[in-house]
């Protein structure tokens, strides 16, 4: 097995949540998922700000990022990662139950690096999962990280 | 009704402008004939004086006679040959200036009546001379000159007679005629005033309704404005609407599709079939609920979206469809028959939805079919629109229900038979008829059915060669 990396998985449903961790799981992708309820959480994550001010170690490989939700959506989550010079570089792919156009031409005006409607169906939403996390996750190659990656779990 | 105003009005002054043209004529006639009869006044003056001189001239030549009979001093005959030297310059010129054919006949009895009293009188100078006072006192005496002097007298007296009355007879229509003329300035005058009161009257209140349509006007505008601005929020309102729908609906049912396959996968084993059978119901049922959320999501985005308008390719667009839909197919027997398409205006992602559900209805309405004919035929239509068939040799249907299939939620087959929504020839409708164009279907139960719908092409030669050659 690979060494993996740190996913981010931010969506404000317990359950899609759930499913998705079940999907990583199923695919041996989920050895170090962090996961987020909102967007005010993933900016403050990122960001190291309030709960995650001590955070020590580098960004994610990926983040995947739920549209609708609570606080702070994830265009604007997108909108704040994508102009910051230091951020910017963290692959997110949007995972939303959306498939409206204006919510698709909005992320890739922001600068989103994938767009992915979940499948109703469970199948194809583990399919859909396991390639998101296995393309940015294991086989894209991240750029050179400016602050310290934890040491890579050997398996 | 301002229609009828606005010719009324117009009809009036077009009346008021004529009667005072009518008015200024008569008064430019009437200017001039003045002029003329005071030209005729003055031209009765000069045949009165010609008259006079004349006479005074008869009058001379005779009392120089006179003298020169009585004296025998030939002094005394001077005024009476003064008087032969002009009297006939004197006559021509009153000639000349008498135009009245009675004062012309008048005139020619004075001439005769002098021509014989001049003869007289030069008779006696004669007398005179040759035979001595007595013989011509005798001549004068037995003579007719007095009496032709006398009646010379009184024609004079008559023409002069004629003359006036002439000149009265003239003054008197002259007045006449102005008394008329300025009755019909007058009159006309006031006509045209009170026809120019009345265009004003007519005009004001045409301005009046013209005011209070132009209030109407501008009150329905308003009407209009605040109910565009209402349904652009209705229209603000269902966006939001479906994109809830789309986004929150789809989300409990991907839990339930997810929950049900990781419970089939926990079970695994322990599950009776019966057990099985319930659990891929309940994932079917929400399959079939996500298709007819998308379906109704696409069904309401056609009706409300902006609309592009492009060239589009409708052989590369069927000829993407059908290789998406062989996909899946693969190993049926499915025989295409697809003529040269035109390229069309359009909406292209819209086109794309009409053409995907119409090829997909034939695949899927063909199912039992080997081989499955579907054929896609061109021809021109009325208007400069081509009509384009999809025929297949699929399940058909009966022309009793035609009215309903391109109704929303309306299906002609059972789900068993065939799956769908009842949504997908809604769309269709809705976006074909957005593009200006009808669609109509004619079906054979177990025979196959046909799709017709009209769409504009873009203008090619190549298209207009082919028309004219068919």
């Amino acid at each position: 097995m690979n060494s993996l990396s740190r996913i981010l998985l931010v969506d404000d449903s317990p359950r899609d949540t759930e499913l998705a961790l079940e999907a990583l799981e199923t695919h041996s992708l989920a050895n170090e998922v962090v996961t987020l309820r909102d967007g005010a959480e993933a900016l403050d994550y990122l960001f190291r700000r309030g709960p995650f001010a001590d955070r020590t170690n580098g960004q994610p490989a990926v983040m995947l990022l739920d549209l609708k939700m609570p606080k702070v959506d994830g265009l604007e989550v997108l909108r704040q990662i994508k102009s910051d010079p230091v951020l910017k570089t963290i692959p997110v792919v949007v995972m939303t139950s959306s498939r409206e156009e204006q919510d698709l031409v909005r992320s890739y005006e922001l600068g989103v690096n994938a767009y992915v409607v979940k499948p109703v169906k469970f199948g194809a939403f583990v399919e859909a999962v396991k390639q998101v996390g296995a393309f940015w996750a294991i086989l894209n190659e991240p750029p050179v990280r400016t602050t310290p990656r934890p040491p890579r779990p050997q398996s | 009704m301002n229609l009828k105003h606005s010719t009324s009005w117009r009809t009036g002054f077009t009346a008021a402008l004529a009667v005072l043209c009518l008015v200024a004529w008569l008064n430019w006639r009437h200017t001039h004939r003045m002029q003329a009869t005071a030209e005729r006044v003055a031209h009765t003056h000069r045949v009165q004086a010609a008259l006079n001189r004349l006479f005074s001239l008869v009058k001379d030549i005779e009392a120089g006679a006179r003298g020169f009979v009585i004296t025998g001093d030939p002094h005394f005959l001077a005024p009476h040959e003064d008087g032969l030297r002009a009297v006939a310059s004197q006559q021509r010129e009153l000639a000349a200036a008498i135009l009245d054919a009675e004062q012309k006949a008048n005139l020619s009895e004075l001439e005769r009546l002098m021509a014989a009293r001049i003869a007289a009188a030069q008779r006696n100078v004669e007398l005179r001379r040759s035979r001595g006072f007595e013989a011509a006192r005798e001549h004068m005496l037995q003579g007719e000159g007095k009496a032709l002097m006398d009646r010379i007298r009184a024609q004079f007296a008559r023409m002069d007679v004629r003359e006036q009355a002439l000149l009265d007879e003239r003054s008197a229509a002259a007045a006449r005629e102005t008394a008329t003329v300025r009755r019909l300035t007058v009159a006309g005058t006031l006509l045209s005033l009170l026809l120019l009161a009345g265009v004003f009257a007519l005009l004001v209140r045409e301005n009046r309704l013209r005011a209070r349509s132009e209030r109407e006007v501008q009150e329905l505008n308003d009407r209009l404005q605040r109910r565009a601005t209402q349904l652009q929020d209705a229209n603000k309102e269902l966006e939001a609407f479906s994109y809830s729908v789309s986004h929150d609906l789809r989300a409990p049912l991907r839990h339930v599709q997810g929950y049900v396959e990781l419970l089939t996968n926990s079970l695994d084993g322990q599950l009776s079939g019966k057990s099985r059978r319930y659990l891929q119901t309940i994932s079917a049922a929400g399959l079939e609920m996500g298709q007819l959320i998308d379906d109704l999501l696409a069904f309401s985005r056609m009706g409300r979206a902006e609309m592009m308008e492009m060239e589009v390719d409708l052989s590369l667009l069927v000829a993407e469809i059908r290789q998406d839909l062989e996909l899946p197919e693969a190993g049926r027997n499915i025989q295409w028959s697809i003529a040269p398409l035109p390229v069309v205006k359009g909406d292209p992602a819209m086109l794309r939805q009409v053409f995907a559900n119409l090829l997909s209805n034939a695949v899927k309405y063909t199912r039992r079919r080997d081989p499955a004919v579907i054929r896609i035929g061109v021809e021109p239509g009325v208007n400069g629109e081509v009509t384009l068939s999809i025929h297949d040799n699929g399940a058909g249907f009966d022309m009793q229900y035609v009215h309903k299939l391109f109704g929303v939620f309306q299906r002609l087959h059972r789900a068993e038979e065939f799956e769908g929504t009842g949504i997908g020839l809604a769309t269709v409708r809705r976006i074909i008829s957005r593009h200006g164009g009808r669609i109509w279907a004619e079906g054979v139960p177990g025979r196959g059915a046909t799709f017709h719908l009209t769409l504009r092409p873009v203008a090619q030669p190549e298209a207009s060669a082919m028309n004219a050659s068919s």
